[in-house]
């Protein structure tokens, strides 16, 4: 099942990037059509909206498949780290096995988002001791799946930002042009 | 402001920005806010003083887990997910290219490190575990999972096992 979501996921980032080689291919030419004849600033601004939108189509391109594959990443490390969270509680061994196939099921159904896992442990039980076991549970269990969605960003995020920086080499040449 | 002075602000405020969104994310710990890595199978996990059958059962069970999981090279988590059920089982040996006498083989393994584990706890008497081994190291692979897999049918066949002898068995657990 994972294997699938994997390859769902991978598909989901082909098709972004073929998106984004269509828009880079389209917007050129558009682009060019609609300037031809015009005052060379007119010209100069086109190129310039051009500029900016190859600059985000690089950015998709080089984004899509980091993020894809660190989210199906994190989701495996995530529910490995929940499966630990759960073989090693105090829950009651009886309780906690029904919890994990609420918890598994809960978390087919929830397919291409971050897992809310709060309706698995409904109804919580009713004795003080177990309720406060369960609780804890579901935390530290929702808790591990919120570092996996969060941790699943940070590469991307970076490689955003260098891409951010990399826009003030542009920015400082385009200081000597003269229009 | 002219239009180079108010163009040098924007960048400068957009690299601030930018520096301090990074500062901010990595000063509240987002560089180590990652799920909790999976324990090595292969290291020995003490058992947590268990109680009566049940609690018996389940640190049997990861013991268990550990020590086909460490044969395996494969965290116990993916393990536990892998013999859930007849497809997840078949997944898992095509992913990792093992064959039914290797999982056989490793599963019959766990089973002989959680009696070594319940024996060395306190948890189960000497008497019992020598031939609890014996009849472990020829055991089917479907009634090894099925040990290995679901504490509560393994409670069950104990209770089957057993029939009149479970108090006797009573005695012996601490």
């Amino acid at each position: 099942m994972r294997l699938e979501r994997h390859c769902e996921g991978d598909r989901h980032g082909d098709l972004a990037q073929r998106s984004g080689i269509g828009l880079a291919l389209v917007l050129s030419a558009l682009t060019e059509t609609a300037l031809s004849g015009r005052a060379p600033q007119a010209i100069h601004g086109g190129w310039t909206i051009s500029a900016r939108h190859a600059g985000v189509v690089i950015g998709i391109l080089a984004v899509t498949p980091i993020f894809t594959h660190d989210i199906a990443q994190q989701r495996h490390d995530a529910i490995n780290a929940g499966t630990a969270v759960v073989l090693d509680s105090n829950v009651p061994p009886l309780l906690k096995l029904d919890l994990a196939q609420k918890i598994a099921s809960r978390l087919d159904d929830e397919k291409g988002k971050v897992p809310t896992i709060g309706p698995a442990f409904e109804p919580l039980p009713t004795d003080p001791e177990e309720h406060d076991q369960v609780v804890q549970l579901r935390e530290e269990l929702q808790d591990q799946l919120n570092r996996g969605a969060t941790h699943a960003f940070s590469p991307s995020f970076g490689l955003a930002a260098l891409i951010g920086l990399l826009s003030l080499i542009p920015i400082g040449l385009a200081r000597k042009v003269e229009l | 402001m002219n239009a180079e002075r108010r163009s040098l602000v924007l960048v400068v405020g957009a690299i601030v920005a930018a520096v301090a969104l990074v500062g901010i994310y990595l000063a509240a710990g987002g560089a180590s806010y990652t799920p909790e890595k999976t324990q090595d199978p292969c290291k020995h996990r003490a058992w947590r003083n268990p109680e009566g059958l049940q609690q018996i059962a389940e640190q049997f069970t990861l013991s268990a887990l550990d020590g086909a999981a460490c044969q395996l090279g494969v965290s116990r988590e993916t393990l536990a997910q892998a013999l859930a059920t007849p497809e997840s089982r078949e997944r898992f040996m095509e992913r990792y290219d093992i064959s039914d006498a290797k999982l056989a083989k490793a599963v019959r393994a766990g089973l002989l490190r959680a009696v070594d584990d319940a024996e060395e706890a306190g948890a189960l008497n000497p008497i019992l575990a020598a031939p609890l081994r014996e009849t472990l190291r020829s055991i089917p692979l479907d009634q090894a999972i099925e040990l290995i897999n679901n504490a509560e049918s393994l409670l069950n066949n104990v209770e089957g096992f057993l029939g009149p002898a479970q108090s006797f068995l009573e005695q012996l657990l601490p």
